[in-house]
């Protein structure tokens, strides 16, 4: 499954955004690959946002699934499920 | 009344309801025409009043997400950013045209917390709470009635939880439930507008255990509920409005948002009313919602109230021929220094607001104690700038009696005398205004209203992000994790 992922802007977040999605890609495996959104394609969207806030949210294109983590709480293996879930 | 649409209405309502309110060890028949009320009336009825006027309608209304009809914007629950950001404009709004307090914020607030929470207590406990609640929603949107949000019980012994205090009366509670609804006990302290609200939505004043869980209640009461007395609290010189408007600086609006203490003997609810009974997990984040939005208000509020101050200072230094001093103009530029300070976080928390789960949106909660923080600080050097550049005479001026006297009148009028062309009455009344908004219960709100500085402070523990701000020094300073 391929995944796009995109950061918010990082203003003030309250949690490491990077180590997050890195140990969600660890979790992930060869599950999935990855790829910046300004690689375009990608089947669901992983939005990382520091905080509830989520500024993404506002310019989001609409046409395909979209994950949004607000905070790192969940376990990553929980998030790759949600992903997977969302795909095709 | 169907429903309240200008200010003849609301004061209608409120001569209909005929709910039980004491003043000063009497009984007050009509709150509409006791002197001591009059003013906080007229502040309230400014939210009607203002809804119909083509200036501020934009603020003043919202659209019902529930209907798609027009309403007045302090029964809207907040559908975006921008509605955020309109509560705030439309608060400092109405705080220039009042100076004080117009009440009416408390219950919006509990409205939208109660919205929000009760959606969750729903996915949590599978409870019928949130459309209960959308259902009488509707009624305060279609009525327009106006609500009192009942958080402050009185608390009795603070080192106790609720149900170990000797009377548990003490924290507002259910003393019985029945079939076709509850019985509450108790009382709300500090209720700003309950004298002239017609329903107050009780919320639990505080986080609750298991063993507390009848203490774990948000319901909604007329106000002339049998069993429901109201207590209004003195404020500084409000004497003052018995006998002279000029000396009660601002007779028509008062100053903050008069107080009652609301009592609960034996005051039955139906269930239809009911919106939390005993989901004790969910008391602190009521709590918290409410205490965000309700500091979300303040540099709406209170910067409204210092603009008005501010001008009211500059237009006392022109009339004493002070304006042009340097160190005058210094100290105007510092209190709207301070003002705008207000204003910007409001904006700021309104602006970083997000949906939640149930669809409102709501304010970032750390900016929004900050807001409410700087508050409890800037609004009383704001003050004491006031008092600066107002001089000594705020607080020796001869009364009212004493300018309109046949005798001595004549002495008031020369001595008291300022820049030629500008009459001591005039002078008289700006010093007036300056004292009423500068004394006593108007700077005890700023500190204790929307919570004291303790419980704002506490929340920079919770939601600073601490542990974020020492990785980035760690970083810096080249510290190994």
């Amino acid at each position: 499954m391929r995944v796009a992922f995109k950061f918010c802007g990082g203003c003030d977040p309250a949690y490491e955004r990077v180590e997050y999605w890195e140990a969600i890609r660890e979790a992930a495996g060869e599950r999935i690959s990855w790829q910046t959104t300004g690689q375009g394609g990608g089947e669901v969207l992983l939005l990382i946002c520091g905080c509830e806030r989520a500024c993404p949210l506002e310019d989001l294109p609409a046409g395909r699934p979209v994950v949004i983590v607000k905070n790192n709480r969940q376990a990553p293996a929980g998030v790759v499920a949600r992903l997977l879930g969302q795909g095709s | 009344m169907e429903r309240i649409v200008t200010k003849d209405d609301y004061l209608a309502s409120l001569r209909e309801q005929g709910h039980l309110v004491y003043f000063n060890g009497e009984r007050v028949q009509d709150v509409t025409s006791h002197p001591a009320f009059v003013p906080h009336v007229n502040a309230a009825a400014k939210t009607y009043e203002m809804a119909l006027m083509p200036e501020y309608e934009d603020l003043a209304n919202a659209t019902s997400h529930l209907t798609g009809e027009r309403i007045n914007r302090f029964t809207h629950i907040h559908q975006s950013v921008e509605d955020l950001i309109k509560k705030v404009q439309l608060l400092r709004a109405i705080a220039h045209e009042t100076g004080s307090c117009f009440q009416r914020c408390v219950g919006w607030d509990a409205l939208n917390a109660t919205y929000m929470t009760t959606y969750d207590i729903d996915q949590k406990h599978g409870t019928d709470y949130h459309q209960r609640f959308i259902e009488y929603l509707g009624y305060i949107q279609k009525t327009n009635r106006m609500v009192v949000g009942g958080m402050t019980d009185t608390k009795g012994d603070r080192s106790l939880a609720p149900h170990q205090q000797k009377d548990k009366d003490l924290f507002t509670h259910v003393a019985q439930r029945r079939d076709d609804g509850i019985v509450i006990r108790g009382n709300k302290a500090h209720q700003t507008g309950g004298a002239n609200s017609h329903e107050i939505l009780i919320m639990p004043t505080q986080f609750m255990r298991e063993e507390d869980a009848d203490f774990a209640l948000v319901c909604a009461v007329p106000l002339n509920a049998p069993g429901v007395t109201q207590i209004f609290g003195r404020q500084t010189n409000d004497e003052r409005r018995m006998s002279s408007p000029l000396d009660a600086g601002n007779s028509e609006y008062g100053l903050v948002g008069g107080e009652t203490l609301i009592v609960f003997e034996d005051v039955f609810v139906p269930w239809e009313r009911v919106f939390m009974c005993g989901e004790h997990g969910f008391s602190g984040l009521l709590v918290e919602r409410f205490a965000t939005m309700h500091r979300q208000n303040y540099g709406g509020c209170k910067g409204g109230v210092s603009d008005v101050l501010v001008g009211a200072c500059a237009l006392a230094t022109e009339m004493q021929g002070t304006a042009k001093a340097g160190h005058v103009k210094e100290k105007l530029a510092e209190m709207m220094h301070l003002t705008e300070t207000l204003y910007a976080g409001s904006i700021s928390c309104s602006a970083m607001g997000f949906k939640t789960a149930s669809g409102a949106y709501y304010p970032d909660p750390l900016l929004a104690n900050c807001t409410k923080h700087n508050v409890t600080r800037h609004v009383y050097e704001i003050a004491r700038l006031a008092h600066d550049v107002a001089g000594g005479i705020l607080a020796t001026m001869p009364s009212e009696a004493d300018l309109r006297h046949p005798e001595i009148g004549k002495y008031v009028r020369k001595y008291l005398a300022g820049v030629e062309g500008v009459s001591t009455e005039n002078r008289m009344r700006i010093l007036r205004l300056i004292e009423n908004m500068t004394g006593g219960t108007a700077l005890v709100e700023s500190m204790h209203g929307a919570g004291s500085p303790q419980t704002q402070k506490v929340m920079y523990g919770r939601l600073g992000k601490l542990d974020m701000k020492k990785k980035w020094a760690a970083k810096l300073a080249k510290i190994e994790p």
